[in-house]
């Protein structure tokens, strides 16, 4: 039988050893191949450039608290809320949840030791970073000023300012996400161990999958969009100037077709992060697994063919316009089927309220919000007045932001024990998820309303009767402000001073938690046992090494291994 | 039925300022009573679960079932029911906000960096939008260099304004009062003071024009004051670019040096300066019958009477420029109203 | 419940990663895969869903050719015959037997036959030169027209147009490719002397590529040379003007020479009063600007295929394929017969518009 000091070794906090102490120097983590490395500098550029944007946002609200213009000129609002947007878009959110959640956790969902291609793994994070150097360079020219959907000819031929690196940024970057979903589809489809069915997949591994289809066959459309935006402001062509000949809708047809689905790039991780961290903190199998997997894999679809509902006033045909409008609305059902299973998930759950669960609820909340006023932007009719309004602005805030990094905050509080070998402290981790839920909505609530009465979208000067709800938002935004800077400094300080965690402090039944603590280089120390992601009974509480250890029948024991585990 | 919310609606909607507000408000209305129903009821169910089985001591979860395809399909059929109605709704709101009336007026708009003009059927134009209430009209928008959009929240009608190529828009104003229309389009450093009045006046479409809509010769470039009368008068007939309408063209007109008619002798003119050239024009708007330009039919009304010596004068002054290549489209605008 | 749903594969490899394996790895196979069958099939996934991402990539400039000539078709009409068919069509000769050798290397390589797969290999990259050569002729000749892209369309038909072969563009396309080949073949002759065969037959190789681009230089001008010495002797069969014969390329046609021959060399007044009288259209240059975005990213692609391929190659010549480890080889070939199928979809797109 195990003793204590194996049962620790194998489940407890690693002792040493573990792919933080490998190797060491910044020469080990540049040139690593290591899946987890590259998502902790994933981390690193994603939450420094949330921080950069955030900022801008904070000036962009404190400016918005007076109808006329305070500290900043019409041409620094603009620059200012353009490169919020782009750095938001291109920097933070596309990579969020997959380049940090997921190049970390899927290989180890897989029982593998990596992802399948290391070095393109590798390659994506220089991407990144190379991207991100392009934007410095924009932040430390001539700025940009054309809002972050570089809209013809205003980019081509109207903006005195550095399109082209920013457009070159924005082009590196859609390569290192390519590179990132193509080696996330061959490692779920030729890494997954033995045993591990499709419908054995963790709900994470269906939405990365979905959101790795969308990333490589939309991005390379972004990337040719922008490779021609490029060559039309210097040279001229007339593909999309009109002055030269060219037609600027098909503009918005060739960046839509890429940036819609980029919404589901970032909506489809989250959501299956959300799916994992319930089946988890509710200890519960997750209602309706296939509907779940399978709508991630409809809306990833029908996600394709829905662009044409941002050009609803853009002056294309009416029947363009009808089409659009019916396949929007049929991808609103996929995205309430996943609600209404996430809601059956809880019902005689076992509930642990704690920091992700938290997020888990807010996700759902702030989602809900997201997901019904898209109604009104999906209907003709109501969307003419709405279009290009705040009302649009705190709808793609609340599933983006209130989706997605809700989300990412969660899984980041879910897997930091993973991630760190450290657990946060619950009480602030809950605080300032409560300072994010309702800084949240006070920030974005009031410009449904401001919106509906007609506040256009990226106006620096507007009418007094819009004041009182931008005084609002400005005072949410700080309050959300405060809530993401100190759930960021809990993480920070678990990280350094947290009490050390086991190798599944949550008892979750999918393969990471098989791992220790942080894990290994290699990941697994021992034999991985692949059972239905969400049987939390294949998993049983140990006081020995404070946390979950797995449970297995005497009777399956390999034949040259002794148990790892006690039976029950 | 009294819709208990609508007294609230000002609270979220601008006041009803074209007939396209009974298009759009019940179904802005009838989401929010959707989306309220069922946002509350996932909260509400949230929060429940949440709270009856939280994880404390001595709470044993009793088992759940995994799965139940008639709960799936009854959360799959329901919400679609939901969202077809409401697609459908949309669209017929939408066929009625992109089908013009008949009796529409047309008003040509122009948007560039930062400003609006609006150019009126009888030629005038100016930056303030001037309505009658109850006359539907329709918009023509081009932009002269990037794009822009036209949008009066109040009258709930909204179009972009592409460089390059026309789009029409309309609405029928059905409350008076002066409004405000932005430009929603981001369209660089100005697009935030891009914002224009848009007066709806209680007069008649007629006496709203005549009172407010006044193109002043005075305040205008002798060219553009002739532009727009050929614009009123003339070019149903006569095209300035040598294409054939009714008419001949007035293409080469003020540098032709002679002239054959249907009867009668030629006429020998010395350029546009000359007296001849000049009486010849007046003639020909004053008592076009006079002499018939060889190849074209007797169909011109006389204008004797309608246009005053200095209009002639406007109109011979925009023969000269069309000839003299300064003249290829409206003139810019150089006052402001 | 939870027994039964647990899977035991005693054949799984990941039974005791830390002893029984690592001997256990072929040296060719990465230490995260456990077969080499699992290393090729991802390997060919890979690739595939890269090509996916190439063939989307093409398919936006695609979309805007197919709308542009829609929206404009007399302008494509009129402007496929300034290309020179003769030329695109033994490019494209030229890049199907490089898909040939290439088919034949991937073979060669899953027999472990290494020498007859670095020889085709060797094949395919000197195709890809002489593909090269000829489209700077194509290019240089277009840009001493004035055939440009967009607003810098500036191609005046009953302008004088220089007759000389060599176009100074030309020669610039030419330094980068005579450098390589200079450097390369010095550094062979070097390794060689030294007794370093792999090193030295590898740059020999790249060498003998680059010479295959002049190959393809100087077919394509004498191919020019024929033409416009046809056209002075006037055994050709002389077009009269641009747009009035579809079949021949008038962009080598000196439209001016005979009729007024005394203009052959215009001073530069006489030249602008040409332009002065004929403004020049630059509706064509719509058509140029996809012509080259599209030939262009084509040839960047070609370019990074003889790149891919001399990685191949290299490897072929150290004798790395095996029966049981050819993946490269197959992955570089898939890549090219895209690249190759992309090219048979622009030639009759660019070139063949009737």
């Amino acid at each position: 039988m195990a003793t204590v000091t194996q049962k620790q070794q194998l489940f407890g906090h690693a002792a040493s050893n573990h792919y933080l102490d490998a190797s060491r120097g910044v020469m080990s983590w540049i040139f690593t191949l290591d899946h987890k490395r590259i998502a902790i500098m994933y981390m690193y550029g994603v939450i420094a450039s949330l921080f950069l944007a955030g900022i801008f946002a904070l000036v962009l609200r404190t400016e918005l608290y007076t109808p006329g213009p305070w500290f900043l000129s019409n041409a620094v609002y603009n620059q200012m809320f353009t490169l919020h947007g782009a750095v938001m878009v291109f920097l933070f959110i596309i990579p969020s949840v997959p380049a940090i959640i997921g190049n970390f956790v899927l290989p180890m969902m897989l029982g593998a030791k990596d992802v399948a291609f290391p070095r393109l793994n590798l390659a994506s994070l220089w991407l990144y970073w190379l991207g991100g150097i392009f934007f410095i360079v924009v932040l430390s020219t001539t700025q940009l000023d054309t809002g972050w959907t570089f809209y013809t000819p205003y980019s081509t031929s109207s903006s005195k300012t550095n399109v082209i690196a920013a457009t070159l940024g924005a082009f590196i970057l859609g390569f290192s996400s390519i590179f990132t979903g193509l080696n996330f589809i061959v490692t779920i489809n030729t890494m997954r161990p033995k045993g591990m069915t499709w419908f054995r997949l963790p709900l994470l591994l269906w939405g990365l999958y979905s959101t790795s289809i969308i990333q490589v066959l939309a991005t390379p459309v972004l990337g040719i969009t922008l490779l021609l935006l490029i060559v039309e402001r210097t040279l001229k062509l007339g593909i999309f100037d009109p002055a030269y000949g060219g037609d600027p809708l098909l503009y918005q047809h060739f960046f839509w077709f890429y940036s819609h689905p980029a919404v589901y790039i970032m909506i489809l991780p989250a959501m299956g992060v959300i799916s994992e961290m319930l089946a988890v903190h509710c200890r519960k199998e997750v209602f309706g697994y296939k509907f779940i997997a399978m709508s991630s894999v409809a809306i990833a679809l029908i996600g394709f063919l829905v662009w044409g509902h941002h050009m609803f006033t853009s002056g294309q045909s009416e029947l363009t316009s009808l089409v659009f409008s019916a396949i929007t609305f049929s991808v609103a059902v996929p995205s309430a089927v996943k609600v209404f299973n996430w809601l059956c998930t809880m019902y005689r759950g076992d509930i642990n309220l704690s920091t992700p669960m938290l997020y888990v609820m807010s996700f759902i909340f702030l989602f809900g919000i997201g997901g019904l006023t898209g109604l009104w932007l999906g209907a003709l009719s109501t969307d003419i007045p709405l279009h290009d309004t705040y009302f649009v602005v705190a709808h793609f805030h609340y599933v983006m932001v209130g989706g997605t990094m809700t989300a990412l905050l969660g899984g980041l509080f879910h897997w930091w024990p993973k991630f760190s070998g450290r657990m946060y402290n619950e009480p602030l981790g809950k605080l300032f998820c409560f300072f994010v839920f309702a800084g949240f909505n006070l920030t974005f609530f009031p410009q449904f309303i401001m919106g509906s009465l007609g506040m256009p979208r990226r106006y620096h000067e507007y009418a007094e009767i819009y004041q009182i709800y931008h005084q609002a938002s400005t005072w949410g935004a700080f309050t959300l402000g405060i809530g993401i800077f100190g759930a960021v400094m809990v993480l920070v300080y678990a990280w350094f001073f947290g009490r050390k965690a086991s190798g599944n402090p949550w008892g979750a039944a999918t393969l990471e938690w098989q791992c220790s603590s942080p894990p290994s280089f290699h990941n697994f120390e021992h034999r991985v046992i692949v059972s239905e992601p969400y049987d939390f009974e294949s998993v049983i509480y140990d006081e020995s090494v404070d946390g979950y250890i797995p449970v297995i029948p005497k009777r399956d024991l390999a034949p040259n291994q002794q148990p790892a585990t006690a039976t029950h | 039925m009294i819709n208990p919310i609508h007294s609230l609606a000002q609270f979220y909607l601008p006041p009803k300022g074209s007939t396209f507000a009974d298009v759009t408000d019940p179904l802005f209305d009838a989401i929010l009573w959707i989306s309220i129903v069922s946002f509350v009821a996932i909260v509400v169910v949230m929060c429940w679960f949440a709270i009856i089985y939280r994880r404390r001591p001595g709470y044993k979860p009793l088992p759940s079932p995994s799965h139940s395809t008639l709960l799936e399909l009854i959360w799959t059929i329901g919400p679609t029911l939901i969202l077809v109605w409401i697609f459908f709704q949309g669209a017929s709101g939408y066929s009625t906000l992109r089908t013009p009336d008949q009796d529409a007026e047309l008003i040509e708009v122009t948007a560039s960096q930062f400003n609006w003009k609006f150019t009126y059927p009888n030629g005038d134009f100016g930056d303030t939008l001037h309505l009658s209430v109850n006359q539907p009209v329709r918009l023509q928008l081009v932009s002269e260099d990037v794009i822009h959009s036209f949008y009066v929240p109040e009258f709930r009608a909204k179009m972009d304004v592409m460089p390059g190529r026309r789009h029409s828009m309309w609405f029928k104003p059905t409350l008076v009062g002066e409004f405000k229309l932005f430009c929603t389009e981001y369209c660089g450093d100005g697009h935030s003071k891009m914002v224009k009045n848009v007066i709806v006046h209680p007069e008649p479409w007629d006496e709203m024009m005549r009172k407010y809509v006044r193109w002043k010769d005075a305040e205008n470039h002798p060219v553009a004051n002739g532009a727009r009368l050929y614009n009123v008068y003339c070019s149903g007939c006569h095209s300035f670019d040598g294409s054939a309408k009714t008419g001949p063209s007035f293409k080469g007109l003020a540098s032709s040096t002679n002239r054959e008619f249907v009867s009668g002798s030629p006429l020998t003119f010395g350029g546009a300066d000359s007296d001849e050239w000049k009486n010849y024009v007046s003639e020909s708007i004053k008592r076009p019958d006079a002499r018939i330009v060889k190849g074209y039919a007797n169909q011109m009304p006389s204008f004797e009477g309608k246009l005053s010596e200095e209009q002639l004068g406007y109109i011979m002054q925009f023969l000269k420029a069309v000839d003299g290549g300064t003249y290829s489209e409206p003139p810019k605008p150089e006052k402001t109203q | 419940m939870a027994s039964t749903n647990v899977v035991r594969d005693e054949y799984s490899p990941l039974v005791d990663l830390e002893h029984s394996h690592e001997h256990e790895h072929a040296p060719f196979i990465a230490h995260h895969f456990y077969t080499a069958e699992q290393q090729f099939d991802s390997g060919k996934l890979g690739i595939w869903l890269f090509l996916v991402t190439e063939v989307l990539f093409f398919g936006g400039l695609f979309v805007a050719y197919i709308i542009y000539r829609y929206n404009r078709p007399e302008v494509f009409i009129d402007a496929h015959q300034y290309l020179d068919t003769l030329l695109g069509g033994l490019n494209t000769i030229v890049l199907l037997f490089s898909s040939l050798t290439m088919a034949w290397g991937v073979r060669a390589a899953q027999m472990g036959d290494n020498k007859t797969t670095a020889i085709s290999v060797l094949v395919t990259m000197v195709c890809a030169a002489i593909f090269l050569g000829v489209k700077a002729v194509e290019y240089s000749h277009k840009w001493d027209l004035g055939l440009l892209p967009g607003n810098m369309f500036s191609y005046d038909p009953h302008a004088e147009h220089p007759h000389h072969m060599i176009s100074d563009y030309l020669i610039l396309l030419c330094i980068p490719f005579a450098i390589v080949f200079v450097v390369t073949a010095l550094i062979s002759i070097l390794n060689l002397r030294t007794g370093q065969t792999l090193a030295g037959r590898f740059h020999g190789g790249l060498a003998i590529t680059m010479l295959g681009f002049f190959l393809g230089v100087v077919v394509g001008v004498v191919w020019n040379a024929n033409m416009i010495s046809h056209e002075e002797h006037g055994e050709g069969h002389h077009a009269a003007a641009v747009g009035e014969s579809p079949v021949r390329p008038v962009s080598y046609v000196a439209d001016d020479a005979t009729s007024k021959s005394g203009a052959a060399d215009a001073s530069p007044a006489t030249a602008t009063a040409s332009n002065v009288a004929h403004p020049i259209d630059k509706s064509l240059g719509v058509f140029f600007s996809i012509y080259y975005c599209m030939t262009g990213l084509h040839a960047i692609h070609i370019i990074g295929g003889i790149i891919a391929l001399s990685w191949i190659f290299y490897r072929s010549l150290a004798a790395h394929w095996r029966p049981d480890y050819f993946g490269p080889v197959d992955y570089v070939g898939l890549y090219w017969h895209l690249v190759d199928l992309i090219w048979i979809y622009l030639f009759p797109l660019m070139y063949l518009i009737r």
